[in-house]
């Protein structure tokens, strides 16, 4: 049924066209990862702490002290579009 | 039916550092676009973030301030969405783990405001629209930037005013902002809804995004608690809904809503550690606070200072540090009090005195103050050395001296410029003799302008009276 | 062939020039490169930059001084093309280059390419590249493994003495399996990530492929270290690893968990790892029982927080700032039409997989309960560690498949990570070693230890290296 379909509304969240055929095979393929991942969901894990690292000191901080930045030539260099030392991009249909 | 107001305040403030958030761009106002730029605040592939600690110390210092309780771990998160203003397509903030839990902020006129959560994140850059495309300058992209949310305790669009400017006066009493508003570094969402009054009726609540003055916020809230009273008595239904400020129509109007509903698929960002922040740590930075506004306002009122001289000088830490010290160095508090917020203030605001870093010290308002109130001193003479201390700087009787302005209490001397000034105003004089009191104004300020007022004004005015033989 | 050390000290020697190993690699890569497509990038001016290298030989230069190099294509090289092996980045110059390759260069390391890889390192046999698969120097009809393909390649066929890769499931330690050479996966923050393009940060480590273990040695030891760009880099020093291999393994105990022999392993892989168990024994190790009984959950969690995080690190290739724009109508369109044709099937594929468990209402059965998998399976190997020093297991279930042979089934192709993976979820340190082949296929071994033990690991990868040759 169209409206369990889940890739639609992933694709546009992650800003992806998709092809007719490929969004198919992306259902079929997300199905069956998802069904797999399903094992997960039998094992009791109450009262695990998910943290994935143990807080750090603030020895790892960075001192405020300013470095070296890139010249736009180099930082935007491989730019789509510029105007001079600016990044330019689409204008957006609602707010024109 | 009876409306009352609920509105509740994101503020945001661009923290004042040297280097942006995480990575070693200066953090700098007015540089030509895209000047601090580097892989990690241009999200170039393979580029990590390196948190500041300047910039998470500021936001303890902040939070502690609203009163907040600071977590012993806090942790940045993810917050996915798509703009060509945000170069890794999320923004570094905090979720579940902010840097300030529970404050409160005392409000100038009473009233007391729950901040809910202090959040620690980047800014984005910024993008300006032009016709058919955007250009975009990410130099303030990375920016270190707080966000303080209240809790829905505002309950009209003053009392929403008066929250934001307090907080960004505790904001400037810790230093941790320059506060521009018109740099945009310090920028508001407001959330209002309506409901009748002495009910806990949740209605659709209505936010209005980006508001950068004080001015339009009262004016968009006001503005839009009536749109949603009159929708009300029309018996129509309030959309929850994104709305923006348009100043120059006076009117808030629907912004475009993104073709999909937001999520923002929130994760512990994982190229950042969490950060433990010891007991000590924050106990050595909440003691080595300054006493802030809401203290400032309680103590100066014990006092006895007048409600609008008290506003005055808690308004800003140096103001009130240099009232502080002015009764430190012996000054009558009141009297403290009126100069600093009047014949002071008026030079802070012709800009010929820089409170901040005042030529005119503390301790020499406070002995002007003891040579007005001795007599040595009249109050015209008094606020001319005042005038020539803030400009030069030096102590007050060598100021007096140099300036000619000690008192003259000489009866002889004060005769003779009395005799003067009735010799080259006859008229007035017999203007006087007719019993025109007018003319007795004017002939003491005559005597004034000859003496540079340095003549008690009941001595000249008894002298003129015996001379003209009344 | 010939070690890294060798080649070094030909070069000390004055036996060989930072040019001749030059010469010679691009003779060898003329050879065969066109059947097995390793590299997508070679340095145009790497004959001159070795001319330079042996001109400014300082006295005592390193090991690795003069002696070229290949890395993967997902780490910055300043003023080389770094593809990620996409359309998106096809035409890509960084001006940067990652803490690794920089670290490398100061030591008078010679860049010589840029190596294939599946797209953004998602997949196990590098067929995943848009442009165009690399193939197993052992057999060209099979997969060279992946991501680090070509890394895996260029060392295993004779191209280069050592090449950098990266981990996040086990894209070192399967290749080098798959085409009988060593690869090292060092501890999570062991080495800089920065300048590597993020697949799923947590789990993403740089990795090296070489001919032998002390290769390896010294290859980490030229890499690794504290690195202010990278908060998750850690902050200890760097141990003597070679002074270390040379205390032998004697006396260090090690454990073979049931778990990673099971089904599913093929009978001639798991009859090696238990010919090598036996082998150490008798070099004088002590073997214990130890038991992972999470193990076969590993891969779920993996399928769920490696996409998680990739859909959010991918998130800044979108046509703007650099890489392929697709001029829409508008900003959304372009948007989409940049992202939809630069992406590649399988890389799409994850970054739906990991915003659907992102998203709302899916977060908690998701993402967190993978953590809390991980959070076990890492309080489950620190147990285990407490009784052994290392793990001993296959490195992958199978030997290199045919070309083309799972690139249609995702799970299929995911199994191969199956044994990898969980070094990758707990952080270890982990290393592939080749054993005896099987029906003419490189065979891998893989030891485990427990993070940060990157010294004790290569003393008994040593160790079983020599037993098993």
């Amino acid at each position: 049924m169209a409206e369990d379909r889940i890739v639609p509304k992933l694709a546009a969240l992650a800003r992806l066209r998709l092809e007719p055929g490929e969004a198919d095979r992306l259902e079929r393929d997300l199905s069956s990862i998802l069904h797999h991942v399903e094992r997960l969901q039998s094992l009791d894990m109450q009262g695990v702490d998910a943290a994935l690292w143990t807080a750090g000191g603030e020895e790892r901080l960075r001192p405020d002290e300013p470095g070296e930045s890139l010249a736009v030539e180099d930082g935007l260099g491989c730019a789509a579009a510029r105007d001079g030392r600016y990044l330019i991009v689409p204008g957006m249909r609602e707010e024109a | 039916m009876e409306f009352e107001t609920v509105i509740g305040l994101e503020v945001h403030i661009e923290l004042k550092t040297r280097t942006k958030m995480f990575c070693s761009c200066r953090n700098e106002f007015g540089a030509p676009p895209n000047s601090h730029i580097c892989p990690v605040c241009l999200g170039l592939p393979g580029a990590l973030p390196a948190p500041n600690g300047a910039a998470i110390e500021a936001a303890i210092r902040m939070a502690l301030g609203l009163g907040c309780e600071i977590s012993e771990r806090t942790r940045f998160d993810r917050k996915n969405y798509f703009y060509p203003d945000l170069p890794k397509g999320y923004q570094i903030s905090q979720l579940d783990e902010p840097i300030g839990l529970d404050g409160r902020v005392l409000l100038p006129g009473g009233g007391e405001v729950r901040i809910s959560r202090v959040q620690l994140e980047e800014d984005a850059g910024k993008l300006q629209h032009e016709a058919g495309r955007a250009v975009v300058d990410f130099n303030r992209a990375g920016v270190p930037l707080l966000e303080i949310v209240s809790q829905p305790d505002l309950s009209s669009p003053q009392e929403a005013r008066a929250y934001w400017e307090e907080i960004r006066r505790i904001a400037l009493y810790l230093g941790v902002t320059d506060a521009r508003m018109e740099e945009g570094s310090v920028r508001a969402d407001a959330n209002i809804s309506l409901r009748p009054r002495g009910t806990n009726a949740l209605n659709p609540r209505v936010e209005i995004k980006n508001m950068n003055s004080f001015r339009f916020l009262e004016r968009a809230l006001t503005y839009e608690a009536d749109r949603q009273a009159e929708i009300y008595r029309t018996s129509g239904r309030v959309a929850q809904e994104t709305r923006g400020w348009d100043d120059p129509r006076g009117v808030t109007v629907p912004q475009r809503s993104k073709e999909e509903s937001q999520d923002y698929r929130y994760f512990p960002e994982p190229d950042l550690l969490p950060l433990a922040l010891s007991r000590a740590r924050v106990d050595a930075l909440r003691d080595a606070l300054p006493k802030l506004p809401a203290d400032r306002r309680t103590a100066l009122a014990a006092a006895g200072i007048a409600e609008e001289q008290v506003r005055l000088i808690a308004e800003s830490r140096p103001r009130a540090e240099y009232f502080d010290a002015a009764v430190a160095a012996g000054a009558a508090p009141l009297e403290a009090a009126k100069w600093i917020t009047g014949e002071l203030a008026r030079l802070e605001n012709e800009g010929a005195f820089d409170v901040s870093a005042p030529k005119a010290e503390p301790a020499e308002l406070a002995e002007l103050l003891r040579q007005v109130d001795g007599g040595a001193l009249t109050q015209a003479s008094a606020k001319q050395v005042l005038a020539e201390l803030v400009a030069e700087g030096g102590t007050v009787a060598a100021t007096a001296e140099r300036l000619g302005l000690v008192r003259l209490d000489d009866r002889d001397a004060v005769r003779a410029e009395v005799r003067a000034a009735i010799q080259e105003n006859e008229k007035a004089a017999q203007d006087l003799r007719d019993g025109k009191e007018k003319a007795m104004s004017f002939l003491v300020g005559q005597v004034m302008r000859r003496t540079r007022g340095r003549v008690a004004p009941d001595l000249a005015k008894s002298l003129i009276e015996e001379e003209i033989g009344r | 062939m010939e070690t890294l050390r060798d080649a070094a000290s030909r070069l000390r020697r004055a036996e060989a020039t930072s040019g001749s190993l030059v010469e010679a690699a691009f003779s060898a890569i003329e050879a065969r490169e066109a059947d097995l497509h390793s590299f997508l990038t070679l340095l145009p001016d790497a004959r001159e930059a070795a001319e330079e290298l042996d001109r400014a030989r300082p006295e005592g230069a390193g090991p690795l001084y003069g002696i070229p190099y290949a890395a993967k294509d997902n780490l910055m090289t300043e003023g080389v093309r770094t593809t990620a092996a996409s359309r998106i980045l096809a035409e890509y110059v960084p001006p940067y280059s990652a803490t690794a390759i920089e670290r490398l260069t100061a030591q008078g390391a010679l860049l010589l390419g840029k190596t294939n890889l599946d797209e953004f390192a998602m997949g196990s046999s590098t067929e995943h590249s848009a442009f165009g698969p690399s193939r197993n120097p052992i057999d060209p009809t099979r997969v060279p493994g992946g991501s680090s393909g070509g890394s895996a390649v260029a060392v295993a066929a004779g191209f280069t003495h050592y090449a950098l890769g990266s981990e996040t499931g086990g894209s070192v330690r399967q290749p080098a399996a798959f085409c009988g050479c060593v690869g090292l996966k060092p501890s999570y923050g062991r080495v800089s990530r920065y300048g590597l393009i993020a697949f799923a940060s947590s789990l993403d480590q740089i990795g090296t492929l070489t001919r032998d273990v002390r290769d390896a040695a010294v290859v980490l030891a030229a890499i690794a270290g504290r690195d202010a760009h990278d908060q998750t880099s850690v902050q200890d020093a760097v141990p003597d690893y070679l002074g270390a291999i040379s205390l032998g393994a004697k006396g260090l105990r090690f454990g073979v968990p049931q778990e990673y022999i099971g089904e599913g392993v093929a009978p001639a892989i798991r009859d090696e790892v238990l010919r090598a168990a036996d082998l150490l024994e008798a070099q004088g190790l002590t073997r214990r029982d130890v038991r992972l009984p999470h193990t076969p959950y590993a891969l779920d969690a993996y399928y769920i927080i490696a996409p998680a995080e990739a859909s959010s690190n991918l998130a800044r290739f979108d046509g703007m700032r650099y890489g392929p724009r697709a001029e829409g109508d508008d900003l959304l369109e372009s948007y989409k039409s940049s992202r939809g044709e630069g992406f590649g099937a399988e890389v799409k594929r994850r970054i739906l997989l990991g915003t659907y468990v992102l998203s709302a209402g899916y977060y908690d059965t998701y993402y967190l309960r993978a953590q809390r998998l991980r959070a076990l399976l890492r309080q489950e190997f620190s147990a285990a560690f407490a009784d052994v020093d290392v793990l001993l297991t296959p490195t992958t279930p199978t030997t290199a498949f045919e070309i083309g042979a799972r690139v249609d089934d995702p799970l299929a192709m995911y199994m191969a990570d199956a044994l990898t993976i969980p070094a990758n979820l707990a952080g270890l340190c982990a290393i592939s070693v080749p054993g005896r082949p099987s029906e003419g296929l490189p065979v891998g071994l893989q030891l485990m230890a427990a993070p940060m033990r990157e010294d004790v690991l290569l003393r008994a990868a040593a160790a079983l290296e020599e037993v098993v040759r």
